[in-house]
């Protein structure tokens, strides 16, 4: 799952499970708070759309897959992050989700609160790539 | 993630919910509001001013107790000041089907009414 990523994006590597989704909001919480110029809303965003991105990752693993895993990895530029979420489950139609289920409540979701989504089929599995406009903190020079 | 049970007289409760209501916790409000609803609790009131986070799993169980109180012939209202969670609500057209109250006092008052 690690081969399309960039070398120096940051990376989480988690068992799919329901516990380990507020470690990928952890961490992702704690680089957007410290390298990026965001409001706390707009953090707040980011953090719901990075479990919403997990939780459906997680529920695309049937229950008999043996050690299924999620990766979540942040790499940024100048003036956006992107978060990626990653897993080898049975692959979704995000244009196909209802929003009536929480799955498709999900997706729903990540499409309004980052500033652009997509997902990526992988053989197996999906790629969520989560977009957010915003600076690198000013560092303050003596 | 916390749940706590208040008594509000009658056969109302009020839900304190505070910390992360995602994929993992949201279980354990889902199976706390079967249980409410089994032993006969018909009004409950849902407070999310201590709640952090709050995901789709957890929509989804606040969605399911209330169809589940409403075959019953109840009424479950929630309780909300964030603006964050507000803005949710409006996204998911939560807004629509529950009762928002700012405050719990506001809640129950309006509980005892119906």
């Amino acid at each position: 799952m690690r081969d399309s990523l960039p070398a120096d994006a940051v990376v989480l590597d988690i068992v799919a499970d329901p516990s380990l989704v507020s470690t990928a909001r952890v961490m992702v919480s704690c680089l957007a708070s410290t390298r990026r110029e965001l409001s706390a809303e707009r953090l707040d965003d980011l953090e719901l759309a990075v479990s919403e991105a997990c939780t459906n990752a997680i529920n695309s693993y049937g229950p008999d897959v043996d050690a299924p895993r999620v990766l979540v990895s942040w790499k940024e530029d100048d003036d956006r992050v992107e978060v990626r979420v990653t897993d080898r489950g049975r692959g979704y139609d995000p244009a196909q989700a209802i929003p009536s289920n929480s799955g498709g409540l999900g997706v729903k979701l990540i499409q309004i609160l980052v500033d652009e989504a997509c997902w990526e089929p992988g053989n197996p599995g999906t790629t969520v790539r989560m977009s957010l406009k915003c600076p690198r903190c000013r560092v303050e020079q003596d | 993630m916390s749940v706590d049970v208040v008594r509000a007289g009658g056969s109302c409760a009020v839900l304190v919910v505070s910390g992360e209501l995602d994929v993992y916790t949201a279980p354990r409000l889902r199976e706390c509001l079967v249980e409410l609803v089994s032993e006969g609790t018909l009004r409950i009131v849902v407070d999310l001013n201590g709640v952090e986070l709050l995901d789709s799993t957890g929509i989804g169980v606040l969605v399911g107790g209330l169809k589940r109180i409403r075959t019953h012939e109840g009424e479950l209202a929630l309780v909300c000041a964030q603006q964050q969670l507000l803005k949710l609500f409006e996204i998911t057209r939560v807004n629509t089907i529950f009762s928002v109250f700012h405050t719990v006092e506001a809640a129950t008052a309006a509980m005892a009414q119906t």
